[in-house]
């Protein structure tokens, strides 16, 4: 199965890791990625919030690509996989916007290209029964809170996964693995993303609230599918605690990783030392490590 | 309760956000899912469901002086839930453009800085590169000392690449320069 890779800027600086893991488990599963050759950003919020169109016409420009060799996109970023299809799904219901995109872009742009989140190619294309048989080393014993966080299942015309309010399908990929799936409230809230440097205060509160929600249903960690829901999670979670006077100290992996680790790759491939919150206590402590 | 006074409504801006957004704000019915669902209703003084009322009645003063628009995330918890299909963060958005096309001086000036700046770097990079745009939002908004005790760390767990490489700039620029004509 080949796909056009679109890695987004993330992860060619604060989320490495998500992209090494994502590399390891798509080798392991025949999942072939080409990335996009000279891919730009995909505009993330700061531009739908100063400028509609050319927020249609960034991810138009890597979609062109795609749309000339005739592959469906894998984006491992929320905020990039919502940007790209949006635009997509947008040029492709109006007319006149295809018109306006495409004289910016200097080149027809169809709004044709199937796009797909990565949990989404791994889980839907690939399914969880390969995954299943993949797996060496169960991952028994350890309680994972899976967080889909905002645009990993909204708007739902977008994110056209199972259910929009309790999704499911990261918490199935958990008991997959021979894990335990935390049941709790707040994985669809959102951690705050693009305001972690504008507007830190707000972005340590929601932070604070869903470390505290996995905390309480007693989770040893996080799994994410985003590379901003990872920033503010672990990046940020010494600050929330210092903030707010408590202590979690919850390990938060990529869903990449936790696969990977389930087929036996060394946990300095998957790049999990480059986390602020060290996961080594936790995984040699359920013997995983 | 705070108490509106119905004098110099003008549909202005409202109409404006309208034609950007696509959406049209007399489809609400004032029921209050939005900012129920809303994680930062919290922080906002009127909240999604009021700053649509002030956009049907067109009370300018209100729009211009509110912090909700800018305090919105975009995380489209109030789009999705939303019974009358109204796009509410689109909303949001084109009044955020509306602002920044000169209409009204925005009321967060950090926000519309920091998205200043992402676009700028966006525009001349390709891909911004994250030091320079934490760098620069700390110098531009008299920060200085704002996360330098995350950056060594950072630095160290290789999360923050020091390199200023151009990706496929040209192209960026000028659907930058294409898309400010419209």
């Amino acid at each position: 199965m080949k796909f056009a890779y679109f890695p987004g800027c993330s992860l060619h600086s604060t989320a490495k890791e998500y992209d090494a893991s994502t590399k390891f488990v798509c080798g392991r599963l025949g999942i072939e990625l080409v990335e996009i050759p000279n891919w730009v950003c995909c505009g993330a919020t700061p531009i739908h919030r100063t400028n509609a169109l050319a927020s249609i016409a960034l991810p138009a420009k890597n979609l062109l690509w795609a749309q000339t060799e005739n592959l469906p996109v894998a984006a491992p970023c929320s905020e990039c996989f919502s940007r790209l299809k949006l635009a997509n799904l947008e040029v492709a219901e109006n007319e006149e916007l295809k018109k306006n995109v495409s004289e910016v872009l200097g080149e027809t742009y169809e709004g044709n290209v199937d796009i797909y989140h990565l949990p989404q190619v791994i889980i839907e294309k690939i399914g969880l029964k390969e995954i299943e048989k993949k797996v060496a080393k169960k991952l028994s014993g350890l309680k994972i809170a899976s967080y889909y966080g905002c645009l990993l299942t909204r708007p739902p015309k977008v994110a056209t996964f199972d259910r929009i309010e309790d999704p499911q399908f990261l918490d199935n990929l958990v008991l997959s693995l021979g894990a335990e799936s935390v049941n709790w409230a707040y994985k669809t809230e959102c951690c705050g993303a693009t305001f972690s440097l504008s507007k830190k205060e707000l972005v340590l509160k929601l932070t604070n609230d869903i470390l505290q929600n996995a905390y309480d249903e007693k989770a040893d960690c996080i799994m994410v599918a985003c590379p901003l829901c990872h920033s503010n999670l672990d990046l940020r979670q010494k600050e929330v605690e210092k903030k707010y006077k408590v202590k979690y100290n919850l390990p938060v992996f990529y869903f990449t990783q936790l696969i990977g680790l389930s087929m036996g790759a060394d946990i300095r491939g998957l790049g999990l030392k480059r986390h602020m919150v060290s996961a080594e206590k936790l995984l040699s402590s359920k013997g995983l490590i | 309760m705070k108490w509106i006074i119905l004098k110099d409504t003008d549909k202005k801006i409202t109409g404006e956000v309208e034609k950007i957004s696509g959406q049209v704000v007399a489809n609400c019915y004032q029921c209050g899912k939005c900012t129920a669902g809303c994680p930062l209703a919290y922080a906002m003084d009127l909240g999604p469901t009021r700053f649509i009322r002030i956009l049907q009645l067109g009370v300018t003063e209100e729009i211009k002086k509110s912090n909700t628009p800018w305090f919105c995330i975009s995380c489209e918890t109030c789009t999705t839930r939303c019974p009358r299909e109204i796009d509410i963060a689109k909303l949001m958005d084109a009044t955020r453009i509306v602002s920044q096309n000169g209409e009204f001086k925005p009321r967060e000036l950090r926000i519309a800085i920091f998205d200043k700046i992402f676009t700028k770097l966006v525009e001349v990079f390709g891909r911004p590169p994250e030091f320079l745009l934490g760098a620069l939002n700390n110098a531009l908004t008299f920060n200085l000392f704002k996360d330098v005790l995350l950056f060594p760390k950072m630095f160290i767990k290789g999360k923050l690449p020091i390199s200023f490489s151009r990706v496929n700039s040209k192209a960026v620029q000028q659907i930058f320069e294409k898309s400010k004509s419209r």
